[in-house]
């Protein structure tokens, strides 16, 4: 019996010219697998840092006066829920159901269990979302997010969709032009949309640089249908001036 | 044309002898080196085969018996068992150099026989062997009554039939647990499922069989 069963294959293995596969296809394999499970880790974390960027930046967390003109349009539950960057969230959820799937497939992955893959998870992203999130890159893609794809505007709720509303008297985006003789800012609005602002009554902010390319909040009234007048003007985000403290002196 | 000439020295039982010496050499080599294959361990035999495939063979040997008995109490066809045991080991033929040594081998041999038998099973259903009872089966179920104290009222039979009607997943670890005698790491090595689920499925299939033999 034994002879025949290995007379038998090998008569199969050269008949059929069968080889071995390369160990190198295999180690490619598992290589591959683990920059697929690192690669969603990043994009993981960066959409956590993304999140968390949205989910603090709302100016109800950081502006009294904010918080009641806010309060004035919906109650506080339904602000915080609304706040929240849902989509976002989804995404990281997605991701996460994606990177249990691979690692759950690879060579070993049957042996960690849910508790196991999902703990090492978030291991590995929470302090990279930290980073991420620490370091700027969280509010950088966001903003990059906001300016460059309109879809994504309308699909986040963050602090841009809160200054979005000239005709409830707030409005924010992106300097074009400063005419300081006039005292007229040209501003890109969030939701792309060019608008004059008269500046002449406006209080602004010492932490606050009118110049091209920077972002601001104005606090006013809506006069034409591209027209503003500004009670108030202020810094988009405080991590700028921190950023380039310079410039303040330099006002 | 003319023939080669042959040397005046040349004396035919001279041949013979050397050919006799080299088949010998030849034979005795061939038997060192299955003598040794036959005391490495699984790891060293795969190294072995890993760089000299023709080792092949010891793992042939090693497995072959083994894993017929696993065939058979999986419950597939005993006229296909010899076809499906060439389909495994022409599988970890293939397949040789993707084992790492991170599990034991004959886990990872295991895997490729059930994989292979599942395959086997799900393509032609109507081969299982399932009127089938006797010697295969009869350790194991020797083994359940040891641990089982409610089975030790039941027949051999009762008992096989017992197994038989479990579900493929409760099945497939009672087989690995009480006919192949394998360990919970094993098994979770062999099927590609967590301890925990080895542990939950082995006790699920325990109360399923004695749930069945109450009822008979």
């Amino acid at each position: 019996m034994p002879n025949k069963v290995s007379d038998a294959f090998w008569s199969t293995i050269e008949q059929n010219q069968i080889t071995p596969i390369p160990r190198w296809h295999f180690v490619l394999k598992q290589v591959t697998l683990r920059i697929v499970v690192a690669t969603l880790a990043i994009i993981v974390s960066l959409a956590g840092a993304v999140a968390l960027y949205i989910s603090l930046n709302h100016d109800f967390t950081i502006s009294h006066d904010y918080t009641i003109t806010l309060l004035h349009d919906y109650p506080l539950l339904i602000s915080m829920l609304m706040s929240m960057p849902w989509s976002w969230l989804v995404l990281i959820m997605l991701f996460f159901l994606l990177v249990f799937t691979v690692v759950s497939r690879s060579k070993k992955g049957y042996s960690y269990g849910i508790i196991r893959i999902s703990t090492g998870l978030l291991l590995a992203t929470i302090p990279l979302t930290t980073v991420f999130y620490a370091s700027g890159i969280g509010r950088s893609t966001h903003w990059y997010l906001s300016e460059n794809y309109s879809d994504y505007y309308h699909l986040v709720n963050g602090n841009e969709q809160d200054w979005s509303h000239p005709d409830k008297g707030r409005l924010g985006g992106r300097v074009i032009r400063y005419d300081e003789k006039e005292r007229i800012l040209i501003l890109k609005s969030f939701a792309n949309e060019f608008w004059q602002i008269d500046v002449k009554e406006a209080k602004i902010d010492s932490d606050t640089l009118l110049l091209p390319g920077k972002y601001v909040k104005v606090k006013g009234v809506q006069t034409t249908k591209e027209g503003f007048l500004a009670h108030s003007i202020h810094s988009r985000s405080e991590v700028y001036i921190a950023e380039h403290p310079e410039l303040i002196k330099n006002r | 044309m003319v023939a080669p000439a042959i040397p005046r020295n040349f004396i035919p039982s001279e041949l013979f002898a050397i050919t006799v010496h080299f088949s010998k050499l030849w034979a005795s080599n061939k038997i060192a080196i299955k003598k040794q294959s036959e005391w490495l361990s699984d790891q060293e035999l795969v190294l072995l085969t890993q760089k000299e495939t023709k080792q092949f063979t010891a793992i042939i040997h090693r497995y072959e018996k083994i894993l017929l008995l696993y065939i058979a109490v999986s419950g597939c066809e005993r006229k296909s068992a010899g076809e499906l045991l060439q389909d495994i080991f022409v599988n970890a033929y293939v397949y040789l150099n993707e084992y790492d040594h991170s599990i034991p081998f004959s886990s990872w041999i295991y895997r490729l026989a059930h994989k292979e038998i599942d395959e086997r099973l799900k393509n032609l259903p109507a081969k299982r062997d399932d009127n089938e009872s006797g010697s295969p089966y009869e350790p194991m179920v020797e083994r359940i009554t040891n641990t089982l104290p409610d089975c030790q009222h039941y027949t051999l039979t009762q008992i096989i039939t017992a197994v038989k009607q479990l579900e493929g997943k409760y099945r497939d670890v009672m087989v690995l647990k009480y006919a192949e005698q394998k360990s919970s790491p094993e098994i979770s090595d062999i099927l590609e499922i967590s301890q925990h689920t080895v542990e939950t499925l082995t006790l699920h299939a325990e109360n399923k069989i004695n749930a069945y033999l109450e009822n008979i």
